[in-house]
């Protein structure tokens, strides 16, 4: 009797159970920490990526309310009183939402705020767009530009109107040497390449040659829409030929223009003229726009002054290159001005290979294949074509600002 | 009689060698289990929180982030690195808000943010200045434990308008390669 109440005594005071339940309390604690310290880690990774993806999603909000903007820019007239804006559009594949608004900022361009959103986080980014034209480039090129030797470029800016302007010049190719500054050239405005080129090796700068702005890659291609001619042309008729021809009429269309020696040709009223051939300023002959008057000739083919010949527009001191715009289609190839004297002037002609060799000062701004500027001198870009568009499809929004908060 | 049966009550009541040898071994191999796992646990969970809360991982998150910010409000007009992509400078506008195409001032960026590993040390840092005056206004230190090497490439590098950064953090005991890009935005 005695026996069997020690044995059942000594089973009572056993450290099995207190063992046992030490070792469950402390793996219990182990795995309550493991647990916390991979939850941390969990935590911070599934908030970094529902950030991210919240901050991609107001990029994308951001980018499609600027393309929505360049579309709208299609439709004319501009018509400011419907802006885009778009509510919590899904991105595909993805839990993340975005949403964008477009308002006047009231100061000649317009303030896009994009929201993106994932789960509980929210990012907003901001841009300040502005309406320019393709000519807000001095020279904008798919392939070569080459500039002479001795050529100094500035803005000329008679209103006082883009004082912070500077003649930027700009080429869609990343091949090897496709910018040539001859020795002695300055250009005080940036020069762009091709998206993914490298600066260094598409421009070539020679000797005593200077770029006092920054060179560097686009981000993206530019894209020249293709010049569409204006409704309200009359049949087209043969070149009079006459020593002087004075056109005040709004629109005119000829096969061909060939100014023989000593004639003239006057621009009076604003004119829309569409050449299907080949136009030619001959030697001493004289392209004259009135002033207060302006000429948009459409281009099919070619264009050509030759030595000795003269393109005036307005009066001297108070030229205006929105004056005389010279659109080229996808056909025209070739336009070369050598005349003598000054040229002020628009072009935009992106299939033409440029030249450029008169005796004077050039102002304007040109938009082709290729541009070749052979003489030496000034080279004056017209800062009232920054955001100059007569036809309503040459302009584009880009953004000025950006900011994220 | 009375003695026998009390014996062989006792000896019921008791264990034997074998079964004493077999407990002891059972309950080694259950001791041995759970220590092996324990042990296993506890590693697992310094690892664990190794990662979670080392100054590499710290360091890494925090460059990461400043790289990013900074970068993405930057110019696409321009960005300098060294020859060796040791160091970095973008540019950016202290108040993008602040823009009026009639001023020239408001037109370049004012500011510039200059990332660099001390020469010598192992330390990132971004510095903070004025583009105009030249006048350094802030530091930050972004990460300690850089261990630059060849066999790491370059620490940044631009394509584009993307910037990349390729940190690689060793404190001893944790090493790591952070990765990042940015795409810069202004103009």
């Amino acid at each position: 009797m005695k026996v069997k109440r020690m044995l059942s005594k000594n089973r009572c005071s056993g450290l099995v159970l207190p063992l046992v339940a030490t070792i469950v309390v402390f793996i219990f604690l182990i795995g309550i920490a493991v647990l916390k310290v991979g939850f941390g880690g969990r935590y911070i990774a599934a908030m970094t990526s529902t950030q991210i993806a919240a901050r991609s999603a107001a990029d994308a909000g951001l980018t499609v309310a600027m393309h929505e903007m360049n579309k709208k820019l299609l439709v004319r007239p501009w018509d400011n009183s419907t802006l885009p804006s778009a509510a919590d559009v899904r991105l595909p594949n993805c839990r993340a939402y975005y949403s964008y608004t477009v308002t006047d900022n009231l100061a000649g361009g317009y303030t896009i705020t994009s929201t993106g959103k994932c789960d509980r986080e929210t990012r907003n980014v901001y841009a300040m767009t502005r309406r320019t034209s393709f000519w807000s480039y001095a020279i904008a090129v798919e392939n070569t530009i080459t500039f002479g030797s001795k050529i100094v470029m500035d803005v000329w800016d008679p209103d006082g109107n883009y004082l912070g302007l500077t003649p930027d010049i700009r080429t869609s190719s990343t091949e090897p040497d496709a910018v040539k500054l001859k020795p002695n050239s300055e250009l005080p405005g940036d020069v762009v390449v091709g998206p993914g080129g490298d600066p260094e090796s598409v421009i070539q700068v020679k000797p005593n040659a200077d770029i006092h702005g920054e060179t560097y890659a686009a981000d993206t291609v530019i894209d020249f829409p293709d010049v569409v001619l204006p409704v309200g042309l009359p049949p087209l008729a043969a070149w009079p030929g006459d020593p002087c021809s004075v056109l005040t009429a709004p629109y005119y269309s000829y096969s061909s223009i060939n100014l023989g020696t000593g004639e003239r040709l006057e621009i009076r009223g604003n004119v829309v003229m569409y050449v299907a051939g080949p136009m030619r300023l001959g030697n001493d002959s004289t392209l004259y726009i009135a002033p207060n008057s302006s000429l948009a000739l459409y281009l099919e083919n070619s264009f050509t002054a030759v030595n000795s010949s003269r393109i005036i527009n307005g009066i001297e001191g108070y030229e205006d290159a929105r004056n005389l715009c010279m659109y080229g289609t996808s056909t025209c190839t070739n336009i070369v001005i050598n005349n003598s004297g000054k040229f002020c002037g628009a072009i935009y002609a992106p299939s033409a290979r440029l030249e450029i060799k008169n005796s004077g000062a050039t102002y304007g701004a040109f938009i082709g294949d290729s541009f070749e500027m052979k003489n030496s001198g000034e080279f004056y870009y017209d800062a009232r074509l920054y955001d100059f568009d007569p036809t309503g499809g040459l302009s584009f929004f880009q953004v000025e600002r950006w900011w994220e908060r | 009689m009375m003695y026998k049966k009390r014996i062989s009550r006792k000896w019921k009541a008791g264990f034997s060698l074998v079964e004493l040898i077999a407990a002891v071994s059972a309950a080694l191999v259950l001791i041995l289990g759970i220590g092996i796992m324990l042990a296993h646990s506890q590693q697992g969970f310094n690892r664990m929180y190794k990662r979670v809360h080392s100054s590499v991982v710290e360091d890494a998150y925090s460059a990461r982030r400043m790289f990013d910010r900074v970068v993405r409000k930057s110019t696409t007009r321009r960005c300098d690195l060294a020859p060796d992509g040791s160091e970095l400078y973008v540019y950016y506008y202290s108040d993008p808000t602040d823009y009026d195409p009639t001023d020239p001032s408001t037109l370049t960026p004012d500011s510039y943010a200059r990332f660099y590993v001390e020469a010598g040390g192992k330390e990132l840092f971004v510095d903070y200045g004025s583009r105009s005056t030249g006048t350094l206004l802030s530091r930050v230190r972004l990460a300690r434990d850089v261990q630059m090497s060849a066999s790491n490439g370059p620490l940044f590098s631009a394509r584009g308008r993307t910037v990349y950064m390729a940190l690689p953090l060793d404190n001893g005991k944790e090493r790591m390669l952070v990765t990042s890009s940015a795409v810069r935005h202004n103009k």
